[in-house]
């Protein structure tokens, strides 16, 4: 068992150590909560905050409020992608050919990778909290740790995807592009940069947006993650309240023996 | 074998983290840098709302509780106060017909309820009033007609718990227009009692000598000061003010 552990936890701190020296990485974990809460989430402010009569939709938050736990969402979903190169770097340089040789347990591999990718991430997801003054979002110790559970829950999902895209492929460059066009499409249709007004049936939605674009939010499991830390953040939930635990449980669920079979079958 | 070091970019880190605290203390808009270089606040409030805010004619002057909030976020922010009257707010049940317009008003005060309802229009200052619900009069027997006194922003929910309180006890409702018109019916006995905020409860008390008593039952809910959304920095400025804010009459 304790070498089990010891294992685990080799491995974990190794992704940690190396994302901690990967000053791209850093650069960008700090780059894009101040871009999208600082720049895009104050500059849009004013365009979705009228008077009374001028209120297109009447929700009990201000843009900035609004945007700030999507940015910790998406900052989560970028730390957690990018540990999957991680995964490519080690298979194409060997090292999972000295790890495999030695008597270290598949499993305990794979949970260190796996826990180190959602450390980070959710480090990552945690830097935006800093912001939250700023946005006028006042968290409270007790919305500090639930919302730092929450990210850690989506970080491991993100982790474990990522796993299994990275197993998957052999070249840094195809999987750069495969993240990028896998996290934007994922953070926009999330209800992350615009809320479907909570007080609409879907038939109601369907009258303002596309009924496309009403489908593909709906079907997203992000949505209901956001949804979950906006819940603990702001206390302002566009579905029903248990929605996000349950996604990210069933997310974890299928991901996570997923991504081990992937691991275990082409690492 | 010589450890690795956690990081090889420890400065990366430092300016990262500093500058996210940095921009912490980044003015998000001009919301009270304005009202500074204009040097005077835009108060909006309704005519009639005794004894939380009013308009006077004799005197032309503005009174009530909720006045002494203002004068001292006025004070902390050294600014003048232009209070501005909203002659048909709380004239009917819809808001947008209410005439108030953003250009004309920074801060609204005059029973903003503290809920969400309120917060799909504004953003709010902490409560600075609690109040409930109480009756003033004689005890209403079953199929007494009951004066309804409840207009305030934002107490939707609650003003419908009250509505369905009058319900299941039996009362006939009777909506009253303003104040005056409660205190007109109770004293010529017209009304038996009022349904109402406490603090409204306790005026017309003291005005008509009848008792009133508090209804437990019903929520309890708060007034506030409201500013528009976006206006990040005058809200911070009403948040201090608060802190410091000692009420001169307690309910």
């Amino acid at each position: 068992m304790l070498f089990y552990l010891s294992t685990i936890y080799a491995i974990w701190l190794r992704e940690i150590k190396r994302s901690f020296r990967d000053s791209g990485q850093l650069t960008g974990a700090f780059i894009r909560p101040m871009l999208w809460v600082m720049i895009f989430g104050i500059g849009l402010t004013p365009y979705f905050s009228g008077g009374i009569s001028e209120s297109t939709f009447v929700v009990p938050f201000t843009y900035s409020q609004f945007i700030l736990p999507a940015v910790a969402v998406l900052n989560v979903m970028y730390a957690a992608v990018q540990s999957g190169v991680s995964l490519i770097w080690d298979r194409e340089f060997g090292f999972f050919r000295e790890v495999f040789a030695s008597p270290a347990p598949r499993v305990a591999v794979f949970l260190g990778k796996l826990l180190g990718g959602a450390t980070i991430a959710t480090l990552q997801g945690m830097l935006v909290l800093i912001l939250a003054p700023a946005a006028d979002v006042p968290v409270s110790w007790r919305q500090g740790m639930l919302a730092t559970l929450a990210l850690f829950g989506l970080a491991i999902v993100f982790s474990a995807f990522a796993i299994v895209i990275a197993s998957r492929m052999s070249s840094f460059q195809g999987f750069g592009v495969f993240s990028n066009a896998l996290i934007l499409p994922l953070y926009f249709l999330s209800s992350s940069v615009f809320p479907l007004d909570p007080s609409l049936s879907v038939e109601q939605q369907i009258l303002i947006f596309p009924p496309w674009m009403v489908f593909a939010v709906r079907v997203n499991p992000i949505t209901y993650i956001v949804d979950m830390l906006r819940g603990i953040m702001i206390d302002y939930h566009q579905f029903a309240p248990y929605l996000g635990s349950y996604v990210l449980l069933g997310l974890c669920a299928v991901l996570i023996p997923w991504a081990y079979r992937e691991f275990q079958r082409r690492s | 074998m010589p450890k690795l070091k956690l990081a090889r970019h420890w400065w990366v880190i430092g300016i990262g983290l500093s500058l996210l605290f940095l921009l912490r203390f980044l003015p998000p808009d001009t919301s009270l840098a304005r009202l500074r270089q204009k040097g005077s606040i835009n108060v909006c409030y309704p005519p009639n709302l005794k004894p939380l805010i009013s308009y006077q004619r004799v005197g032309d002057k503005v009174e009530g509780i909720e006045t002494s909030i203002i004068q001292s976020l006025a004070q902390s922010l050294d600014l003048r106060i232009n209070w501005n009257l909203q002659r048909d707010w709380y004239r009917s049940i819809d808001p947008s017909a209410w005439g108030i317009r953003k250009g004309a008003c920074d801060i609204l005060v005059g029973g903003i309820v503290d809920s969400k309802a309120s917060k799909g229009f504004f953003i709010l200052s902490p409560a600075h009033l609690q109040s409930g619900w109480a009756m003033v009069g004689e005890m209403p027997q079953r199929r007494d007609e009951v004066g309804f006194w409840a207009p305030y922003f934002g107490l939707d929910v609650a003003r419908f718990t009250a509505t369905s309180y009058l319900d299941k006890a039996r009362l006939n409702p009777y909506f009253l227009s303003d104040p005056d018109e409660a205190l007109s019916m109770l004293k010529s006995r017209e009304l038996k009692a009022v349904l109402t905020d406490s603090l409204t409860a306790a005026w017309l008390a003291e005005m008509t000598g009848l008792a009133s008593w508090q209804i437990a039952e019903l929520p309890s809910f708060g007034f506030s000061l409201a500013t528009w959304k976006g206006n990040v920095t005058l809200r911070r400025a009403m948040l201090k003010s608060a802190k410091s804010y000692r009420p001169e009459t307690q309910p």
